[in-house]
C-alpha cells in the first residue's frame, strides 16, 4: 500500500459498513511490489483467538488493493492465474474457500473477460480442530495470486498467528464475527437452500469435443412445489450488468459467455440468461459433465448469489447428437433503450431537442448575437430578411451534416466517439476560441464581413451579408454540441448506434430544431413592429455581444487548461493575440478603402492563422492522470465499473455521474445541484457512495457505460440503490435540487424506515 | 420464422472468418517481423509452425525467458525443421522494443510486429504467453498454455508445446489438443 493514510481515505470514503478490525503484527504482509509500492496487502483473521476441538471454526484471508487492481477468483476467466490459499495447521483440517461472488472484468472491447476481485476482498475458509488437539497452534497460510491493472504483478505473503486450542466453548470476537458475516453473506448457496429453482437447456442433446453449442439458464422462485396457490417471486438478474450475473466455472474444457436474459411470462417472475459455448477438441476427463458457477439475483429488493450445479450432457467425438430447438434458446440481447426507439420518434425528440437546445447555456451567446442581428433586419425588406433566416438554416444544417459524416467516417475507421467529442481534441477547441474572437472583434466595428467598402459607411444600421448568416449558423452548432439537453440526449444516442444514413437524419433534425426559431421568427411580418429605430444603441449593443463572446472565450481557455496544462493554455492566450493583431491589420486596410490588398491580406492571414494553429503545442501535452484530475473535482471518485458494484454490493447506494469540462450543461448542474448544502447532507446522510466519470478526454470505458443507457454524451445521471443495482434511475440532462433529493430519497435502502 | 431467421443468422455468422479452432485450418495471414521480413502462413506448408504470443513487460513471459524456456525449445525444435514465431500484439510494441529485447534475451526467432491486434484477435490470442502450433498442412493442432505451471514452482512441468510438436513429428495427435492459457491478458489498443 502506498501509505496506510491513504488506504485510511479511502476506507473512510467507502464508508464500509463494517470496517476491517486489527490484527496482529505477524498476522500483516505485503505482496506484488511494484517499484517501492506493494499492490496488495494481506491480513490474517480468525473467528476468536480460542477454539474448541471438534468445532466449526473460520480462518480468513483479507486482501485490500490498490485503486484499479484485480485479484482472480477461483476461475480467473480468459487470462490471469486464480488466486490459492495454502494453509499449515497442526492437528486441524481446513476446508474449501469460500468465494465470494465474483466480478466481471472486460478487456480490449470485450475480447477478453476475466473474473475476480477489485479494492478489497475476504476468502473465509472452515477449519476443524481434531479431538484431543490443545495448548497453543500456529496458524499459517501462504497466499500465491496474481494482481493486474493493465500489467500484471504476481504476488505471494506468509501470514501467521497463534491459535489457543483448549476444552472450552470459544466465544467468536464479534467484531470479527460481523467482518465475516458481511463477506459470508456474499458466498453463493445452494439454491434449494434459498429456495430458488434452476434448470438448463441446450442446443444439443449431447456435447461433443469441439462442438459449439447455445444454452439456457432458467431462475425461479416458486417456492415449495405442489403448494397451492402457486406464488412465484419476481426475480431480476443481481448485477447492473445483466451479462455479468453468471460467471461460469472452468467446466472441463467449456468456454461459456453469457449472451442475453430476458424476462419471459412462461418464467412466471423468474428471468432467463441465454449463454453460448464451445467445447476444446479434448475429450472430456469426466464423461458426465456438470455446468457449474455463480449466479447473482435481485430477488424483490434482495440480492441473493446462488451456487449453479447442473447436468451439462457430454458426449464422445463423432457419436450422433440431436440439434434441439427451444424457445428458451432463442438469442435476445440485453435491451439498450435507445435501439427500441421508433424513427419517427427518434427524430421527434431530435428536433425538440434541438429546439430546447437554444435554450442551453452554451448556445447563448450565439443566440444573442442572432436576437441582435433581427434587431438589425427589422427594418429590412421582407425578401431580405427571408434570404436570412434561411441562409442561418443552411449554415446549421451544412455544419451538422459535416459533423454527422465526421462521426461516421470515424466509426468506420474504427474509432466511435460521442456527442461533442471535439472538444476532446485541444486544437479544435484552440480554433473555435480563434473563430470566436474574431467574431468579437467583428461585432466590435474592427473589420465588416465583406468587401464592400461603401457598406462600412452605414455599419451598424444596414444589412450585413447573406454569409455572415450562414456563419452564424455554424458557429451554433459548433458552440451548441457540447451541450445536451432533454430528448437531445436520447436521440443522439440513437444516432449513434445506428447505421450512417440515420446519423445523418438525426443530426440534421437537431440542426432544424435548432434553427427553427430564428428561421420562423423571419417568416413573420408583424414582429418588426416591436422594434425600435437603428440608431447608436444598435452600436453599443453589438460591442456588448462582443464582449459575450469574448466570455465564451475565456470558458475555452480553461478548458484548454485543464486538458492540456497552463503551457497550452498561455500558447493559445498568445496566438489568439496575433489573431487578433492579423484581424486589426485587416479592418484598417478595409478602412483605408484598399479592397483588393485588404483581399489578399485577408486570405494570407487566414493561413497564417491556420499555419499558427497547426504548429500550438496543445496536442502532446498530456500533464495529469485521470485520477489526479478527478482531485480537483468537487465530488466523488474515479468511475470504475467494478468498484460500482462492489459498492453496491455492500449494500450502499450508489451516485454515477459523467461530466466534462466542456459540458456546460455538467457544470451549471454541479454548481447549481451538487454544491447545494441539501444535496451534500443527503448524499452523506443516506449513505451514498459517489463516483464520477470524467469525459473531458476520451476514455472508452466511459464511452461504453454512456452506450449502455443509451446515450452517447455527458451528463448522465444514475442513482444506484442497492436493491435494485441493475435497474438505475436515469436523471434527466437539467437537475434541480428537489428532482435529485426525491432520487436520493427513492434509491437510499433507509427510505422506508423514513416514513415510519 | 424464428428459425429461418436463426438459420440465416447462422449462414451469416459462417461466412465471416472464423477464429482459429482446434482440428481446423489455421487462419492465414501475413505479417511482417522486427526487421521488416513478411512471414506468410501459405508460404510454410511443410513445416510445423509454433506462434507464441509475447510481451516482454508481462512476468510470465520474463520468468520463461529468464529460464529460457522458449529459446531452448525453439532451438531444439529448429532442428527439426519447426518454424517458431514470436507475435507481439501490444499497443505500444514497436520493432525497436522488439530488437532490444531479443538483443537482451539473445534469441534468434522472429516477433511478428501486431500493435493494431489483428493478429492476436485472428487467432483469439488471450495471454502472454498463448501459443499455437500448427501442423505441415496448415492444420491448428494445438492451443493453450507454455506447459502445466502457471505458478512457476513445479520441480519438472510438462511442456505442452514441445509434446505436442513432437507428437506431430511423429505423425501423432497432440494430447492434449487445448489448455487453458495463464498469464498477463495480452494488452491490445
Amino acid at each position: 500500500m502506498r501509505s496506510t493514510l491513504a488506504c485510511l481515505l479511502v476506507w473512510l470514503a467507502a464508508g464500509l459498513a463494517v470496517a476491517a478490525p486489527e490484527v496482529p503484527e505477524s498476522a500483516v504482509g505485503v505482496g506484488a511490489s511494484d517499484g517501492d509500492n506493494a499492490r496488495v496487502e494481506a491480513r490474517l483473521y480468525v473467528e476468536s483467538d480460542t477454539v474448541q476441538p471438534g468445532q466449526k471454526y473460520r480462518l480468513g484471508v483479507y486482501l485490500t488493493l490498490d485503486r484499479g487492481w484485480h485479484v482472480y477468483w477461483r476461475n480467473s476467466g480468459q487470462s490471469g492465474i486464480p488466486t490459492k490459499l495454502a494453509w499449515t495447521i497442526d492437528g486441524a483440517e481446513v476446508g474449501p474457500i469460500q468465494w465470494p461472488f465474483p466480478e466481471v472484468f472486460r478487456e480490449a472491447d470485450g475480447f477478453i473477460t476475466t473474473f475476480g476481485y477489485a479494492h478489497e476482498v475476504l476468502l473465509l475458509q472452515d477449519a476443524v480442530f481434531a479431538p484431543g488437539v490443545s495448548g497453543e497452534i500456529e496458524a499459517r497460510v501462504h497466499a500465491e495470486f496474481l494482481v493486474c491493472e493493465v500489467q500484471c504483478i504476481p504476488g505471494e505473503v506468509h501470514l501467521q498467528r497463534t491459535i489457543r486450542v483448549e476444552d472450552a466453548p470459544a466465544l467468536a470476537d464479534p467484531e470479527t464475527h460481523a467482518f465475516f458475516e458481511e463477506w459470508a453473506a456474499r458466498v453463493p448457496r445452494d439454491p434449494a437452500a434459498l429456495g430458488v429453482e434452476l434448470e438448463a437447456v441446450y442446443s444439443r442433446s449431447a456435447i461433443r469435443p469441439g462442438d459449439s453449442f447455445r444454452a439456457a439458464l432458467a431462475v425461479r422462485a416458486c417456492g415449495e412445489p405442489g403448494a397451492d396457490p402457486i406464488t412465484c417471486a419476481t426475480l431480476r438478474p443481481g448485477t447492473r450488468d445483466a451479462s455479468s450475473a453468471f460467471v461460469p466455472d472452468r467446466i472441463d474444457g467449456v468456454e461459456l459467455e453469457t449472451t442475453g436474459g430476458r424476462s419471459p411470462e412462461f418464467l412466471a417472475g423468474g428471468f432467463l440468461l441465454t449463454l453460448s459455448g464451445r467445447a476444446s477438441a479434448d475429450p472430456p476427463a469426466d464423461p458426465n459433465g456438470r455446468l457449474r458457477g455463480v449466479l447473482a439475483i435481485d430477488r424483490e429488493g434482495a440480492r441473493q448469489f446462488v451456487e449453479v450445479d447442473l447436468p451439462l450432457p457430454r458426449a464422445e467425438a463423432g457419436a450422433n447428437v440431436l440439434a434441439l430447438e427451444s424457445p428458451w434458446l432463442e438469442p435476445v440481447a440485453f435491451e439498450n433503450p435507445a435501439r427500441d426507439l421508433p424513427l419517427w420518434r427518434a427524430l421527434l425528440l431530435a428536433l425538440a431537442g434541438g429546439l430546447i437546445l437554444n435554450l442551453m447555456p452554451c448556445v447563448l451567446p450565439v443566440l444573442a448575437i442572432k436576437v441582435f442581428g433581427i434587431a438589425e433586419l427589422a427594418h429590412e425588406r421582407r425578401g431580405v430578411v427571408i434570404r436570412h433566416g434561411l441562409a442561418y438554416l443552411a449554415g446549421v444544417l451544412a455544419t451538422m451534416l459535416v459533423l454527422a459524416l465526421v462521426v461516421a467516417s470515424l466509426r468506420a475507421a474504427g474509432t466511435s466517439v460521442g456527442w461533442g467529442f471535439q472538444f476532446q481534441e485541444p486544437l479544435f477547441v484552440a480554433a473555435v476560441a480563434a473563430v470566436l474572437v474574431v467574431f468579437a472583434l467583428n461585432l466590435f466595428g474592427v473589420f465588416e464581413i465583406g468587401f464592400d467598402a461603401t457598406r462600412l459607411a452605414s455599419a451598424g444600421e444596414g444589412a450585413v451579408g447573406a454569409r455572415r448568416s450562414f456563419f452564424e449558423g455554424l458557429l451554433a452548432v459548433v458552440v451548441a454540441t457540447p451541450c445536451s439537453a432533454p430528448f437531445l440526449g436520447t436521440a443522439v444516442g440513437f444516432a449513434f448506434a445506428s447505421p450512417w444514413p440515420l446519423i445523418v437524419a438525426i443530426f440534421l433534425a437537431i440542426g432544424v430544431g435548432l434553427a427553427l426559431p430564428f428561421v420562423l421568427v423571419t417568416l413573420v411580418p408583424t414582429w418588426a413592429r416591436f422594434i425600435p429605430r437603428g440608431g447608436s444603441w444598435m452600436l453599443h449593443l453589438r460591442a456588448g455581444l462582443g464582449f459575450a463572446l469574448l466570455g465564451t472565450v475565456v470558458w475555452l481557455l480553461w478548458i484548454m487548461g485543464r486538458s492540456a496544462g497552463s503551457g497550452a493554455q498561455t500558447a493559445l492566450l498568445a496566438y489568439l493575440v496575433v489573431v487578433a493583431a492579423g484581424v486589426w491589420i485587416f479592418g484598417a486596410l478595409q478602412r483605408a478603402e484598399l479592397p483588393g490588398v485588404a483581399r489578399i491580406a485577408s486570405v494570407s492571414l487566414a493561413l497564417l492563422a491556420v499555419l499558427g494553429l497547426s504548429t500550438l503545442p496543445v496536442a502532446e501535452e498530456r500533464p495529469v492522470s485521470g485520477s489526479e484530475h478527478a482531485q480537483a473535482l468537487t465530488l466523488g471518485r474515479v468511475f470504475s465499473a467494478a468498484e460500482v458494484d462492489a459498492a453496491l454490493a455492500r449494500g450502499r447506494p450508489v451516485f454515477v455521474y459523467f461530466t466534462a469540462d466542456w459540458c456546460l450543461t455538467c457544470k451549471v448542474n454541479e454548481h447549481i445541484v451538487f454544491e447545494d448544502a441539501r444535496v451534500r447532507a443527503a448524499l452523506d446522510e443516506r449513505g451514498f457512495e459517489t463516483f464520477v466519470g470524467d469525459w473531458t478526454r476520451r476514455d472508452e470505458a466511459i464511452r461504453l457505460e454512456l452506450a449502455r443507457f443509451g446515450k452517447a454524451g455527458v451528463p448522465l445521471y444514475l442513482v444506484y440503490s442497492p436493491n435494485a443495482p441493475d435497474q438505475p434511475i436515469v436523471l434527466p440532462e437539467v437537475l434541480t435540487v428537489d428532482l435529485f433529493l426525491d432520487a436520493l430519497a427513492q434509491a437510499s435502502p433507509a427510505s422506508k424506515e423514513d416514513t415510519t | 420464422m424464428n428459425g429461418s431467421i436463426v438459420s440465416i443468422l447462422t449462414l451469416l455468422l459462417a461466412a465471416t472468418p472464423s477464429p482459429a479452432t482446434v482440428g481446423k485450418p489455421a487462419p492465414d495471414f501475413s505479417a511482417v517481423d522486427e526487421t521488416g521480413a513478411t512471414y506468410e502462413l501459405a508460404k510454410l506448408r511443410g513445416q510445423a509452425v509454433v506462434l507464441e504470443w509475447t510481451n516482454p513487460d508481462c512476468p510470465f513471459v520474463e520468468r520463461h525467458y529468464s529460464a529460457d524456456t522458449m529459446e531452448k525449445l525453439a532451438k531444439t525444435l529448429g532442428a527439426s525443421d519447426v518454424v517458431w514465431l514470436a507475435v507481439n500484439s501490444t499497443h505500444s510494441n514497436t520493432p525497436a522494443d522488439t530488437k532490444a529485447w531479443k538483443a537482451a534475451q539473445g534469441f534468434a526467432y522472429p516477433t511478428l510486429q501486431d500493435a493494431d491486434g489483428t493478429l492476436g484477435h485472428l487467432y483469439g490470442a488471450r495471454t502472454t504467453p498463448h501459443v499455437f502450433v500448427i501442423d505441415g498442412q496448415g492444420v491448428l493442432r494445438y492451443a493453450g498454455a507454455i506447459d502445466d505451471d502457471p505458478n512457476g514452482k513445479a520441480a519438472a512441468p510438462v511442456n505442452y508445446v514441445g509434446n505436442a510438436v513432437a507428437a506431430l513429428l511423429a505423425s501423432g495427435a497432440p494430447d492434449p489438443s487445448e489448455t487453458k492459457p495463464y498469464g498477463c491478458s495480452v494488452k491490445y489498443k
